[in-house]
């Protein structure tokens, strides 16, 4: 059954959607984030309680090492490493932001250090926006904490209004218009090398994408920045080595995931921030930020690392069934990859909307 | 050979799709409070309200009071810490919180009244802000000989409670001297109850009871008797 563990994949993706999407009743004492959020299978929810467990360690341990910073340059280094340990366990508990952007990575076949990259980008945007945020609002407008609290309920809506549109794309271009490509074909052979467009529309002059069903590892030079979507339905089965796939990334395409990600700022980080500027040591608070992104960035990356990894690995089981099965496989997990952005963007969107945000 | 890679991939997979079940939430405290309860038992040996006082951690007061207005010795005016109480005691009202506060005697849950007392304190030079109020029970009940119950604990545990400060538990009222009260930490959260937890479906009105239940000690318990 080689759509099995793609199966398994979308299964274990959505999973994830219902408890981040609960965790969006505000808790009594209006912290920008509420911790009501359980969901998933049990065994999942251990870890991440174990998870939690740690962060909490280390959380509570930033005011100490704020105000022995004060008083002590050369503390800074404690408050420095205890935030990107916070970081590191804030990234891999709860939370959207390495669903999107492993998602994204599968459905575009990025490669390991595209994903990577993404991760980092987006966390140090993430870690930059609670920066800002604190520094624009309370700062410069000595705004209240109700109204740090509306900023981030604004930006959280925004973001996730960001990775359903981000997964509404990628279902199109990743699950559906392979399958309009693939009807195309079948009518007719012809109609089908004019429909094998990628979307640079650069012209297709290359040979390529007829209805071949061999495997035959041909270099297709121009692919690096582009999407490999119709691939799929061409029913050839052609593995690009991860050197060609290996270009740079996109951002064009790519600042979506990124925003989606970072523009909701972690209220650990938010609250630190206050709390170093209540002390009147404000810059403690952004390193401490920085420090909390840089964490929560290396995680995501190991994350999304290893979903090209599973991506691969499916890849390689589709190859041993044939050529054509290697190629439904590929466009399985990349459909169902998409799928997971919109289904989670959905919910979370619903759930901030159900909670009256 | 094939199966053995075809049996490594699927476990790769698996193995991300694990990690990528990102929103599968459990809560992680983000506040902490020292707190102390008392309870007051009338001449009838009854209980008729526990008398709470929350101190909550100082990186909570920095945000919480970020942009009030300060007084030159960084001072709030009653009318901010008033309007601040009563935000919390209606957020602390709604049925998923229910002050985090249980009543049990012989396995029923008391029903309590509206609190009152309700004040908040700030204490500019630690950060630290401090609720009181008092949770009367609707109608005062007797412990009796099997004893009553009162726990305090977050079931979403994004507040931390500690009883940790010399006298945080007490009797009070007019007849405290005829009755006992004992302590009890809540245990580690273990994998087990971690489970549960997360077992529950996502009904907020079926929460709290259902919660309770499966977090038996898990609370800060204070098991009162009157012999």
């Amino acid at each position: 059954m080689p759509l099995a563990p793609a199966l398994l994949l979308l299964t274990v993706l959505l999973l994830g959607g219902p408890g981040a999407a609960m965790a969006q009743g505000a808790h009594p004492f209006g912290v920008p984030e509420s911790g009501a959020g359980m969901g998933g299978p049990g065994w999942l929810a251990g870890f991440f309680g174990q998870v939690s467990v740690w962060q909490s360690h280390f959380y509570r341990q930033l005011t100490g090492a704020v105000r022995a910073w004060q008083a002590d340059g050369g503390a800074a280094w404690t408050l420095i490493g205890l935030s990107f340990a916070y970081g590191v366990f804030h990234a891999l508990g709860p939370g959207h932001g390495k669903a999107v952007i492993s998602s994204y990575v599968l459905a575009n076949r990025q490669t390991a250090r595209n994903g990577a990259l993404l991760a980092l980008v987006s966390a140090l945007i993430q870690a930059l926006v609670a920066i800002a945020l604190v520094a624009a609002l309370a700062l410069v407008f000595n705004a209240t904490a109700a109204t740090m609290n509306n900023a981030t309920r604004w930006l959280e809506l925004i973001s996730y209004a960001l990775v359903t549109l981000l997964g509404t794309w990628l279902v199109w271009v990743k699950a559906i218009r392979p399958l309009l490509r693939g009807r195309a074909r079948r009518v007719s052979v012809a109609a089908a090398h004019d429909s094998h467009g990628h979307f640079h529309g650069s012209g297709d002059a290359h040979a390529h994408g007829h209805a071949h069903v061999d495997a035959h590892p041909h270099a297709h030079p121009h692919h690096n920045l582009h999407d490999h979507g119709a691939d799929c339905a061409c029913g050839h089965a052609h593995a690009p080595a991860p050197e060609q796939v290996a270009g740079p990334l996109n951002w064009r395409r790519a600042w979506a995931a990124v925003l989606a990600v970072g523009l909701r700022p972690c209220s650990g980080a938010l609250i630190v921030l206050v709390f170093a500027l209540a002390q009147g040591f404000f810059l403690a608070g952004v390193a401490s930020a920085l420090a909390m992104g840089l964490g929560t960035g290396l995680t995501v990356a190991v994350l999304a690392c290893l979903a090209v990894a599973a991506g691969g690995a499916a890849e390689r089981i589709g190859h041993r069934l044939s050529s054509k099965g290697a190629a439904r496989l590929r466009y399985g997990v990349e459909a169902l990859a998409a799928l997971a952005v919109l289904l989670l963007g959905v919910m979370l969107l619903g759930g901030v909307i159900a909670g009256g945000g | 050979m094939e199966r053995k890679s075809a049996r490594r991939g699927h476990a790769a997979l698996t193995a991300a799709g694990m990690l990528l079940a990102a929103g599968a939430a459990s809560a992680h405290p983000h506040m902490w409070i020292d707190a102390r309860a008392a309870i007051d038992i009338d001449e009838q040996q009854r209980i008729t309200a526990v008398r709470q006082v929350w101190r909550f951690d100082d990186m909570f007061g920095a945000y919480a009071t970020q942009g009030l207005k300060k007084g030159k010795d960084g001072s709030l005016s009653p009318e901010i810490l008033q309007g601040m109480a009563r935000d919390w005691m209606q957020a602390l009202g709604e049925p998923i919180s229910h002050y985090f506060t249980r009543v049990t005697v012989d396995g029923k849950t008391a029903v309590f009244a509206a609190p009152r007392d309700a004040r908040v304190d700030w204490d500019p030079k630690t950060t630290r802000l401090t609720l009181s109020f008092t949770l009367p029970l609707a109608t005062p009940v007797a412990p009796g000989a099997r004893g009553a119950q009162v726990d305090i604990y977050d079931p979403t545990y994004f507040v931390a409670y500690a009883f940790e400060e010399n006298g945080a538990v007490s009797l009070g009222g007019q007849d405290a001297r005829a009755c006992t009260s004992a302590y009890r930490k809540p245990k580690e959260l273990d994998w087990k109850t971690m489970q549960q937890l997360a077992a529950i479906p996502a009904d907020p009105d079926a929460l709290p009871d259902e919660l309770f239940a499966i977090t038996k000690g898990l609370t800060h318990r204070i098991e009162v008797r009157c012999p």
